[in-house]
């Protein structure tokens, strides 16, 4: 039995539940399958412009590809993982649906989060101010932040260390500022999903269950 | 602490109270609903001992079980009532007060 009961009368019972159905929801891998891939599709689209000559027409579509693909991917990724998990998970993962929630305090934070990493990128990738290389440190920290806060396990805070340090190393590198973020993120994509992909087929030779049997044990007060 | 804090705390809900039925409760009302394998892997109960709390919180009425089908895997969707709320808030200010 986990510790949910024993921290009831000083914890925030709500919380705990939380943090569980956060815990169930990584235990998959996809979730990290996917943000490896965003990640891996974002670092090629910044790396592809390099290839070509400004205002060729591939040059053209790899920047509206860019533009069109990241919010698209936002937005269809999660809806895969659902998708996946309900046409071929569900009986392994179990079914779960979250209490709609009010825009809390917490989520703001995410996306002023979100949002300076895009503009610290933006801004990273267009000046050529003295510090702009330490941008890649902050999107870093800023990924690291977010992996733990929506990981809430071990690999995930290992990753966060991981992305930090890649990101300082960038930063005190020589490399082009673009080159360095296509290579950050594309090194982050690739330990996300190797490490989903590992993640996602222990949990498939795990033993299924089913709910036969159920009645053949007591309550045990 | 005064006395009647503490004298309150013999007429919390005995069916709330129990520490596996606790734990159910709390993660179904963190959520909106929940299956049984959800909480079978959450609670690490045994899946008989889930059954029967399960039971007894719907006979309490605290929780409403629905057994349906997502294609052709059983579904055992259960979800916190309203009254199961109310008794449990009622049973985290009770004990909050008390220690």
């Amino acid at each position: 039995m986990n510790d949910l009961a024993s921290n009831l009368a000083d914890s925030d019972p709500t919380k705990i539940a939380s943090r569980l159905m956060q815990k169930a929801h990584n235990r998959d891998g996809l979730p990290e399958i996917c943000a490896g891939l965003f990640l891996l599709v974002v670092a090629a689209l910044i790396y592809a412009p390099r290839m070509f000559p400004p205002r060729s027409m591939a040059f053209t579509l790899v920047t509206v590809a860019f533009a069109l693909l990241t919010p698209l991917m936002c937005i269809g990724l999660p809806w895969a993982v659902k998708w996946l998990r309900k046409r071929f998970l569900l009986a392994r993962t179990g079914y779960v649906k979250a209490r709609p929630l009010p825009l809390r305090p917490r989520f703001l934070v995410i996306l002023i989060a979100i949002l300076t990493a895009a503009v610290a990128s933006c801004l990273g990738a267009r000046a050529h101010w003295e510090h702009s290389h330490w941008t890649l440190a902050a999107g870093a920290t800023l990924w690291g932040i977010l992996t733990v806060l929506f990981g809430r396990s071990l690999r995930f805070v290992v990753s966060a260390v991981l992305a930090v340090a890649a990101g300082i190393w960038l930063a005190q590198s020589d490399l082009e500022l673009g080159l360095a973020f296509a290579i950050l993120w594309g090194g982050l994509g690739l330990i996300s999903l190797i490490s989903g992909t590992v993640v996602l087929l222990r949990f498939l030779r795990q033993p299924l269950e089913s709910e036969e049997g159920v009645n053949e044990e007591g309550a045990g007060e | 602490m005064s006395n009647k804090k503490i004298q309150r705390l013999a007429d919390i809900d005995r069916v709330i109270h129990e520490p596996a039925r606790l734990m159910i409760a709390a993660i179904l009302d963190a959520v909106e609903e929940a299956d049984f394998q959800y909480l079978h892997q959450t609670t690490g109960l045994t899946k008989g001992n889930l059954s029967v709390h399960l039971s007894k919180l719907e006979e309490a009425g605290y929780v409403a079980i629905e057994k349906t089908f997502r294609g052709k895997i059983p579904l055992t969707v259960c979800r916190m009532t309203e009254k199961g709320r109310e008794v449990l808030e009622r049973y985290r200010k009770v004990i909050k007060a008390a220690l």
